[in-house]
C-alpha cells in the first residue's frame, strides 16, 4: 500500500503492488471510463507497446518505485509525439536538400537542431555497432575464394609474394569483397562519420596482404557501395 | 510478436537478421513516422533503428526527470502529474506541453465527474 501526499490515491494496478485496491479516480477502471466518456479508443497502432515502455522505465528506476497507469500512458503518448516531431524536422531537411529518403543521418541532424544533442553520441555509437555487425554478417555470407586460398597456403611468405606480382592487377578485379569506400564528408557538424565498412573482413587476410589489397582497390577504383546511406569511414577516434 | 530478424530483411534487403534485438518494434516506429506528415514518403531501413534507440533514451530521460519530482513529493509512485511537471520544466520537451496539459485538464474533469457520480 502506497501512501501519498497528493490529492487522489494512486492507481493500485502496478505490477509490484499485490494489494490491488481499486481507487475510483485513477484506477484502471477509472481510466477506461474516462476514455469512454470522451468516446476515445486508444489505437494501439499509433503507440509503442506499453510493456516495452515499462521495461525501459523499470531499468532505470529503483526497485521499489511504482508507476501509475496514467503516467505510463502519457509517456506512451509522448514517445509517439517525439517520433513525429523529429521525423517532421528530418523530412524537412530532406526536402531542402532535394532528397526523398529519410536517412539515419537526417534523424541525427534533426535531433541536433531540436536540442537533443545529448543523444547524438550514444546514437552514433549504436548505429556504428549496427552497421559493423551487419557488414560482418554480409561478408560471412559471401566467402572470398582468393583469400581463402591464400590463407590456406602453408607457405605464408611465398603466397604473399605471388599475390604481389603484376597478377595483382587482375586479381584485384576479381575481388568480390567490399573494399573500404572513399571518405565522404559528414552532413552536419555534429555528426561523426562512421568507421570503415570493411573493417571486420580484414581479419581474415594476412597482415601484408591486407594493406596491399586496400591500396590496390583504391588505386584501381574498385569501390563497392555502402548501404543505402553512403559509407563514411573512420575519424571515430573522437570518442 | 514481431521478429527483429525478419523485419531487418524486409527493410535492408536480405541482410541476415543478426541486427540484435531492438527494444521497440521497428514496424510500429515506421508507421508513426509515416503518420507524422503527409509528405513523409521514403524512409531508409536504418532510420527506425536509430529511433528505437532514441526513444529508449527519451523514455529514460523523461522517466528520470519525472521520478525526481516524485521524490520531491516524498512519494514512491510516479504520477501523470510528475511526468507533466518534468515536461514543463525541461526546455527540449516544450513540444510535449500541449500533450500533458490537455490530459491534466481532462483527467481533472474525470475525477470531478467520478466524485459526483
Amino acid at each position: 500500500i502506497v501512501i501519498t501526499e497528493g490529492d487522489a490515491p494512486p492507481a493500485a494496478s502496478t505490477t509490484t503492488n499485490a494489494a490491488n485496491i481499486p481507487s475510483p479516480p485513477n484506477a484502471a477502471a477509472g481510466e477506461v471510463s474516462l476514455e469512454q466518456q470522451q468516446g476515445f479508443k486508444r489505437d494501439a497502432d499509433q503507440y509503442m507497446p506499453i510493456a516495452n515502455i515499462i521495461r525501459i522505465m523499470r531499468s532505470i528506476l529503483p526497485a521499489h518505485a511504482k508507476i501509475a497507469d496514467d503516467a505510463k500512458e502519457v509517456i506512451q503518448e509522448c514517445i509517439s509525439e517525439f517520433i513525429s516531431f523529429i521525423t517532421i524536422e528530418a523530412n524537412g531537411r530532406c526536402h531542402r536538400e532535394y532528397r526523398k529518403t529519410i536517412t539515419p543521418e537526417d534523424v541525427l541532424a534533426a535531433m541536433a537542431s531540436l536540442g537533443f544533442t545529448n543523444y547524438l553520441e550514444p546514437l552514433t555509437i549504436f548505429l556504428n555497432k549496427h552497421r559493423a555487425q551487419k557488414d560482418s554478417d554480409r561478408s560471412s555470407m559471401n566467402p572470398l575464394p582468393q583469400f581463402v586460398r591464400r590463407s590456406g597456403a602453408a607457405d605464408g611468405g611465398s603466397g604473399f609474394v605471388q599475390y604481389q606480382e603484376p597478377q595483382g592487377s587482375h586479381m584485384v578485379r576479381h575481388l568480390p569483397r567490399t573494399p573500404p569506400p572513399p571518405p565522404v564528408a559528414p552532413t552536419t557538424g555534429y555528426y561523426v562519420p562512421l568507421p570503415p565498412v570493411a573493417a571486420t573482413t580484414m581479419e581474415e587476410e594476412e597482415e601484408f596482404g591486407e594493406l596491399t589489397t586496400t591500396v590496390n582497390d583504391y588505386i584501381f577504383g574498385n569501390h563497392g557501395g555502402g548501404e543505402g546511406s553512403s559509407g563514411e569511414f573512420d575519424l571515430f577516434q573522437k570518442f | 510478436m514481431r521478429q527483429p530478424g525478419a523485419y531487418s530483411k524486409l527493410l535492408s534487403g536480405g541482410v541476415s537478421g543478426k541486427t540484435g534485438p531492438h527494444s521497440l518494434p521497428l514496424a510500429r516506429i515506421k508507421k508513426i513516422m509515416k503518420k507524422s506528415s503527409e509528405d513523409v514518403k521514403m524512409i531508409s531501413g536504418e532510420a527506425p533503428i536509430v529511433f528505437s534507440k532514441a526513444c529508449e533514451l527519451f523514455v529514460e530521460e523523461l522517466t528520470k526527470r519525472a521520478w525526481l519530482i516524485t521524490l520531491q513529493g516524498k512519494r514512491r509512485t510516479m504520477q501523470k502529474d510528475d511526468v507533466a511537471s518534468a515536461v514543463i520544466t525541461t526546455d527540449i520537451f516544450d513540444f510535449l506541453v500541449n500533450l500533458v496539459v490537455e490530459d491534466r485538464n481532462n483527467s481533472t474533469a474525470a475525477v470531478a465527474a467520478n466524485k459526483l457520480g
